[in-house]
């Protein structure tokens, strides 16, 4: 009776390294998950969707629009391509005029909330010493 | 805990960034209304649209390439652009004398074509397939939509400048209104088989009032009597607002729409200007909205519940805005200069409609030819009702 645990000491390690590995996973995904809240994350997702709106600008999609009065851009594109082509530029459109200056918005937000943070910090560390 | 107080912030910082820019945005898109509307010249965005008309019409090749993308969807359309580009022809006539002899050749090149059109191709060439459906109740077979609006083109053609060889079709088409009106056994005209559209009435009556004015006529009695009908018969209950379509057994089939009464309301102005305001400061209240500075309206008050037809364009579902509705409340907020509405709805329009301009000419992406023309109406409204003694 040296052991009271139903599982023998090999299987027990091999229970407590996959709970090691799986929090170092969670963990891992915190952190990953963490990293894309960061001002650099945002400003780099602004970017991407400013070049993804400005690809489908240049495409000349924005014809595609009429759509949201029932009417075809293009007779020969089909009615189903041109929802498709113009919504395509739409999502686009929004996302480049209601989430991007959202984005730089919270970006500078957030540097400004790590400066103050870290000056808080310091000064707190410089009165300790 | 790093990694969420780093999540939590960067959440935070997003929601706050949002609170600060959405009710910031219509700034962006904020224009002075003057440049949408003036009251005796032009105004840019007039001009700028205007131009764009008179291109498809100078541009053989790309007229052809609209209305086929129009026509496809709804023949109406083709038809109801010219009316409208007619009608802002007019309108930019009597306001820039300059101009007038180009803006009158175009409005009789197209008067020319669309009675060529209807007289070749007959009656269903600009109505939609449905019409073929049902018999029609009157005999013979018109259409009040295709009589009112031709009326008016002919009648706002000889009131900026008389053309003799437009009296007699004027003549003709309403003597056709007014006799088939007064056989009617309700007072209403079908526009499509057992579909009589309010809308039509008053494009008919403003055009047998322009007549009276041009050639000594008076049809003011069956003007009232038909007022007096549509203020006792096709008034919705709830909202007080006149229903756009009924059978010709007065059953209301659509209820009131916005994509009708905003232009119901402003062609009351020259007939009834009492009963004209009532009706603009109804569907207002019943269809106008205002989000974060945007304005825009809805197709149906809230007491009435529809599908989106052709006429509504597709609902955006959560705050129910109609293409059709929020185009049309245009004509409404200029002709009872609602400034206000009218400037956060210009502004809705540059953030939702995708301008384009090019060489001097502005066209919206989002919308076609007719819901343009329909824009460059509201530009242009007035000195054409002014003629008729009315004062929008």
């Amino acid at each position: 009776m040296k052991s009271a645990s139903p599982v023998g000491p090999g299987l027990h390690s091999q229970a407590a390294g996959a709970e090691k590995t799986g929090t170092a996973g969670r963990q891992s995904f915190a952190l990953r998950f963490a990293a894309c809240f960061s001002p650099m994350s945002f400003i780099r997702l602004a970017l991407l969707l400013t070049v993804m709106f400005g690809l489908a600008h240049l495409a000349g999609l924005r014809e595609f629009t009429t759509m949201l009065n029932g009417t075809m851009a293009n007779v020969e594109v089909g009615w189903r391509m041109s929802v498709f082509l113009g919504t395509v530029y739409i999502l686009g459109y929004l996302g480049f005029v209601l989430l991007v200056p959202t984005l730089v918005l919270a970006a500078v937000f957030l540097k400004v909330a790590e400066c103050v943070g870290g000056r808080r910090r310091s000064d707190a560390q410089r009165s300790l010493s | 805990m790093a990694s969420m107080k780093k999540t939590l912030m960067g959440l935070a910082a997003l929601l706050l960034a949002a609170a600060v820019w959405l009710p910031c945005l219509h700034f962006v898109f904020a224009r002075r209304t003057s440049d949408f509307y003036q009251a005796q010249a032009l105004s840019p965005q007039a001009r700028a649209l205007g131009n764009r008309h008179l291109r498809l019409w100078t541009e053989p090749q790309s007229r052809e390439q609209e209305l086929r993308k129009m026509r496809a969807s709804n023949a109406e359309w083709d038809f109801m652009g010219r009316s409208f580009l007619v009608w802002s022809l007019a309108n930019m006539s009597l306001r820039d004398l300059g101009s007038q002899p180009g803006y009158l050749q175009t409005m009789d090149q197209i008067i020319q074509e669309t009675l060529r059109l209807e007289q070749d191709r007959g009656l269903y060439f600009f109505l939609m397939p449905y019409a073929h459906v049902r018999p029609w109740i009157m005999q013979p077979p018109r259409s009040l939509f295709l009589d009112g609006e031709i009326a008016l083109m002919l009648a706002a053609r000889r009131l900026v400048e008389e053309k003799p060889e437009y009296q007699q079709p004027l003549t003709e088409r309403v003597n056709l209104i007014v006799d088939r009106l007064n056989q009617s056994r309700q007072g209403l005209l079908e526009s499509y088989p057992d579909e009589c559209w309010t809308f039509d009435h008053l494009n008919a009556l403003v055009a047998i009032r322009m007549a009276d004015r041009l050639d000594g006529t008076d049809h003011s009695a069956l003007i009232r009597g038909w007022l007096a009908l549509a203020k006792q018969k096709l008034v919705h209950a709830e909202t007080g607002l006149l229903v756009s379509n009924t059978t010709m057994g007065l059953r209301a089939l659509n209820g009131p729409e916005g994509s009708s009464i905003w232009m119901i309301a402003h062609l009351l102005q020259p007939l009834d200007p009492d009963f004209a305001r009532d009706q603009y400061d109804r569907a207002r209240k019943e269809l106008g909205r205002t989000t974060l500075g945007f304005s825009y309206a809805r197709e149906w008050p809230v007491s009435w519940e529809s599908e989106p037809d052709i006429d509504s364009g597709p609902i955006i579902p959560v705050f129910n805005i109609s293409a059709g509705s929020s185009g049309m409340a245009f004509i409404g907020a200029t002709a009872f200069q609602d400034e206000p509405f009218l400037s956060s709805l210009a502004t809705t329009l540059d953030f939702a409609a995708f301008p384009t301009r090019k060489k001097g000419a502005l066209k919206y992406c989002a919308s076609n030819q007719v819901g343009d023309a329909a824009l460059l109406y509201a530009t242009t409204l007035g000195p054409l009702w002014r003629k008729i003694g009315a004062n929008p």
